[in-house]
């Protein structure tokens, strides 16, 4: 299988765009130390390093206007978004920042340079929580209606407790 | 079904209905005249309806109504101990008792289902209120080994308890406060969270307040 099988078309949010250059940041937080008069070092490890992805992406055509403030807007929202990008997989992260960039000898022509940081917040906005207030409610039909059904039921109230 | 179980029925009946009644309030809309139409045709017919055993249902739409009519938690409560302080152990009247006892706390539920709260002190009360509320419910109908209302009964319970504890936690406390001095009311709520907007809410805390320019120098507001 070559890798031309395994491009995907980019998008955020689930709107695309075009990629001219992606680029993926990881390694390792760490402390190095560096003792005076010492030939001796020593190296700290604190932990991954926070995945953060840069794309250079651009908008083509006569919609770039449209397609541009498409994408715009799924950057601002709030949350973590799915980022799917042509060879480097898929991953929910966050827009840190972004550069709309629209030149005069480029016309028609929008880029964008995003950077994305890897978001624990997975979807877009936080679990809806349960509906305890309509179970609730539920519960009390269930519970009215039982104690009526057992209200027409004469024989199981004979006798004494 | 004997005579005398007869009135000591209807007579259980007619104290429910009465205290249901009342929860109603006193109230004048559509709601509150429904309340007192059904209420008062089942008190007419208190025993026709339980000689046929068919009260049940004429019993439920009076809750319904009550409900609709804007019961208040206090209100229900009433007509549950009403219900529940039926002492006679012959089946045949704790049948009454108990269907409304049942009822009244699906309404109770209903009810907390729909109050908003502010404080996590009121939810606390609330909470103790209910599992007091239920403890007995629950024995009478494992005690008949009814198994339908039984569950009916703690599932009910078990979704109050979920709901008023989900509820609680983002609500803020009502914690104590102290100062030297005594304070108009919209000074000290400027003090206390920076908003003089919040008076109102401070005063409904502070019930003994005399009069607004002179808050208590200690007394209760919420911590948020």
């Amino acid at each position: 299988m070559s890798w031309r099988d395994e491009i995907r078309r980019p998008s955020f949010r689930g709107v695309p765009f075009k990629i001219e250059a992606n680029t993926r940041f990881g390694g390792r937080r760490g402390f190095t130390y560096e003792f005076a008069k010492s030939e001796r070092s020593l190296d700290e490890d604190l932990g991954r390093r926070v995945t953060r992805v840069a794309v250079s992406a651009y908008l083509i055509g006569d919609d770039c206007l449209d397609q541009a403030d498409a994408l715009e807007a799924a950057l601002g929202r709030e949350g973590g978004g799915m980022l799917v990008l042509p060879t480097m997989g898929q991953a929910v992260m966050r827009c840190d920042t972004f550069q709309r960039v629209e030149t005069k000898d480029a016309g028609g022509l929008v880029r964008f340079e995003m950077s994305f940081v890897r978001s624990q917040i997975g979807g877009s906005s936080p679990a809806p929580g349960d509906n305890t207030q309509a179970s609730s409610q539920q519960s009390a039909t269930t519970l009215a209606d039982a104690a009526e059904l057992s209200a027409n039921k004469p024989s199981s109230w004979k006798g004494t407790t | 079904m004997t005579f005398s179980q007869r009135r000591r029925a209807i007579a259980a009946l007619k104290a429910v209905v009465t205290a249901l009644q009342a929860a109603g309030g006193p109230g004048t809309g559509q709601a509150s005249a429904d309340l007192r139409r059904l209420c008062g045709a089942l008190s007419a017919e208190a025993g026709d309806a339980i000689q046929a055993g068919e009260f049940g249902t004429p019993l439920r739409a009076c809750f319904e109504a009550a409900v609709t009519a804007g019961a208040t938690l206090d209100g229900m409560d009433r007509v549950r101990t009403v219900a529940q302080a039926v002492s006679d152990d012959d089946l045949s009247v704790q049948w009454i008792a108990q269907t409304a006892a049942r009822l009244a706390l699906a309404m109770t539920v209903r009810i907390l289902a729909t109050t908003t709260f502010t404080s996590r002190q009121d939810i606390e009360a609330a909470q103790v209120r209910v599992n007091a509320a239920f403890a007995s419910a629950e024995d009478f109908a494992a005690g008949q080994f009814d198994n339908e209302v039984w569950r009916a009964l703690t599932s009910a319970h078990a979704a109050v308890v979920r709901d008023l504890t989900a509820r609680a936690r983002p609500l803020p406390r009502i914690v104590p406060y102290a100062f030297g001095t005594r304070m108009p009311l919209l000074t000290l709520a400027n003090r206390l969270f920076g908003d003089a907007g919040r008076a109102d809410e401070l005063l409904a805390e502070n019930r003994d307040t005399v009069h607004p320019l002179f808050m208590p120098a200690a007394g209760r507001a919420l911590s948020a």
